[in-house]
């Protein structure tokens, strides 16, 4: 079958419509963002989207242009509770933590550390765990109040 | 986990402490050049059979765990690195305190140490479109600083007109939000726990990629004074190198060898950096298991019968770092730390890529306790925390009191094997 190039546009265009409409998430909201409403933060990151389902909620993972993997965990509710990070290149923390991410610069400013490879900042509502070493780092971060009922730490991963 | 406020209290009253127990504990330890450790581990255990080289100032220089030029750092180990202007002889300072790293590439030097004459004389690199800068991504933050041209000398061993980076040098005083957006700046001695830090780990380069590619956000053109930024290719040549792959001779790796550490901890540890692998009489593998590792640098760990296949030992972390949730554990910022009840006797079976692999015994204490009972105390071989990486396990400084651990380069060839590979 061959398309013209204005059917190939319309077409794509009715694709990227369903996207931002919730249908067959990928999304991109930052850690404790709205899935729904912010698909289009995909093309900020420049990333690619892919997503695979859980047990009671959604994994997003985005492959950034410089190799680095975020996954992001999207609860029934569409609420990102969690999200990773792996890569010789740390993601924009600002983008991954969204609004947590002032609450982990000033958590993780309190003491200073000559150990530079590994980070744990643990507060109320944020958890965030950063490690490994030079070409591969990794971290991981979530809201306790968010997570799905019965959900297990272990399933996030990198 | 370390309440500074707690900690002055504390040390004021452990410094007492430790003038009344001082004689017994034998806790300020020192190597004095060639000796056999005298540990009380198992075959598998730290201290068994080990045999610390002398300090010749050549190939070997004394390698200091204390508590860091501004205090309160925890089992980092510390040499004098001697920065030139390139060519130079007499343009030279000796900086002290320099954090030996072997999970990174690289030398980097806080820009407020080096006297303006010898910075001035430091060849600043260039690239298309500006001034080379880098921002260096670590697990706890970045530092953000420029590349110039040093020799770089360690004893007798000379890297020259290496690529080092100067961090937080005033003339790049714009920083990119795409680096200061990847955590929190670390560009003083006080907030880097050090003067500077040499990165000579299993690899050469600090990116590699740099050279085809700009996404990964390291290298930045920058105008001097101050100014937009642009994320940039470079040469290997200008990237961030392991000076000790630059050397003419005894560049294939380090060794590096600490004594035992008492299970209470110590005021400081005093042991040896040896430059080279099999290339002198004082730093062949012996009888040493060859691990090789892949090209992240990984090898596996088994634990409790499970495989960690993102394993490595690393000096540049101060603690083992490992998952194991029937621990429990206390703390948060720098990091949380694991607090059992009483001392455990763990073991792990550490595993190469040439499936080679050795059983290790490693003990973890409840480090709220060690801490809280010595505040002045730098080195302690039994603190462990959990790890972000779900399949990583993390041989950090604790292993390394005890035994001589090797980190020998990517390509470079010994008796063992060619590298990448860690032996101990």
């Amino acid at each position: 079958m061959k398309y013209t190039s204005r059917a190939r546009r319309v077409l794509g265009t009715a694709l990227g419509a369903a996207l931002l409409a919730g249908m067959a998430l990928p999304a991109f909201a930052g850690l404790g963002g709205d899935a729904s409403t912010v698909t289009a933060d995909v093309v900020k990151m420049k990333g690619q989207a892919r997503s695979a389902p859980g047990n009671g909620y959604t994994v997003s993972q985005i492959t950034l242009p410089s190799g680095t993997l975020v996954n992001e965990y999207i609860s029934a509710e569409g609420k990102v509770f969690a999200v990773t990070w792996k890569g010789a290149s740390v993601p924009d923390l600002s983008q991954t933590l969204g609004s947590y991410f002032e609450e982990y610069k000033a958590a993780a400013s309190v003491a200073p550390h000559a150990s530079h490879h590994h980070l744990t900042v643990r507060q109320p509502d944020l958890v965030v765990v950063t490690g490994g070493h030079m070409r591969a780092w990794n971290g991981k971060a979530y809201v306790p109040s968010l997570l799905p009922p019965n959900f297990s730490l272990d399933e996030i991963k990198q | 986990m370390r309440d500074p406020v707690r900690k002055v209290i504390l040390f004021a009253l452990s410094q007492l402490l430790f003038l009344a127990a001082c004689g017994g504990g034998g806790a300020n330890l020192t190597s004095g050049g060639s000796g056999t450790g005298t540990g009380t581990g198992t075959s598998t255990g730290p201290g068994a059979g080990q045999t610390i080289a002398a300090a010749n100032g050549t190939n070997a220089i004394t390698m200091t765990v204390d508590s860091g030029p501004n205090g309160g750092q925890v089992n980092i180990p510390y040499v004098s690195v001697t920065i030139c202007a390139p060519g130079s002889t007499s343009n030279c300072q000796t900086i002290d305190r320099m954090e030996v790293d072997t999970g990174s590439y690289g030398v980097r030097v806080i820009s407020s140490v080096l006297s303006s004459t010898l910075l001035a004389a430091l060849t600043q690199e260039t690239v298309t479109g500006g001034n080379l800068v880098e921002c260096t991504m670590f697990g706890d933050g970045y530092s953000w600083g420029s590349m110039h041209l040093a020799d770089v000398t360690m004893g007798t061993e000379k890297a020259a007109s290496q690529s080092i980076q100067v961090i937080g040098d005033s003339n790049y005083p714009t920083i990119p939000t795409t680096c200061s957006n990847t955590g929190t700046q670390e560009d003083t001695v006080a907030t880097f726990g050090a003067n500077g830090i040499i990165g000579v780990g299993p690899f050469v380069t600090d990116c590699g990629d740099c050279t085809a590619s700009t996404e990964s956000a390291f290298y930045w053109a920058c105008p001097n004074g101050g100014g937009t930024c642009s994320q940039t290719l470079v040469t290997l040549a200008q990237e961030a190198s392991n000076p000790v792959a630059a050397f003419t001779t005894d560049n294939t790796g380090v060794i590096l060898e600490l004594p035992t550490v008492p299970d209470g901890g110590a005021v400081k540890v005093s042991g040896v950096l040896v430059f080279g692998v099999g290339t002198a009489s004082n730093n062949g593998l012996g009888s040493a298991t060859v691990l090789t590792a892949d090209n992240e640098g990984f090898i596996n760990t088994i634990y409790k019968g499970v495989t960690y296949t993102q394993a490595f030992i690393d000096s540049g972390s101060n603690f083992n770092f490992f998952n194991d949730s029937t621990i429990g554990t206390q703390g948060t910022a720098p990091n949380q730390v694991y607090t059992p009840g009483s001392q455990l006797t763990l073991s792990a079976i550490e595993q190469g890529l040439n499936n080679a692999e050795a059983t290790v015994s490693f003990k973890v204490g409840n480090a709220e306790t060690l801490f809280s009972n010595n505040p002045s105390y730098s080195a302690f071989d039994n603190i462990a925390a959990p790890i972000s990486q779900s399949q990583g396990f993390d041989f950090g400084m604790p292993f390394f009191y005890g035994r001589n651990v090797f980190t020998v380069i990517e390509g470079k060839g010994t008796s063992g094997g060619i590298g990448p590979f860690f032996a101990f």
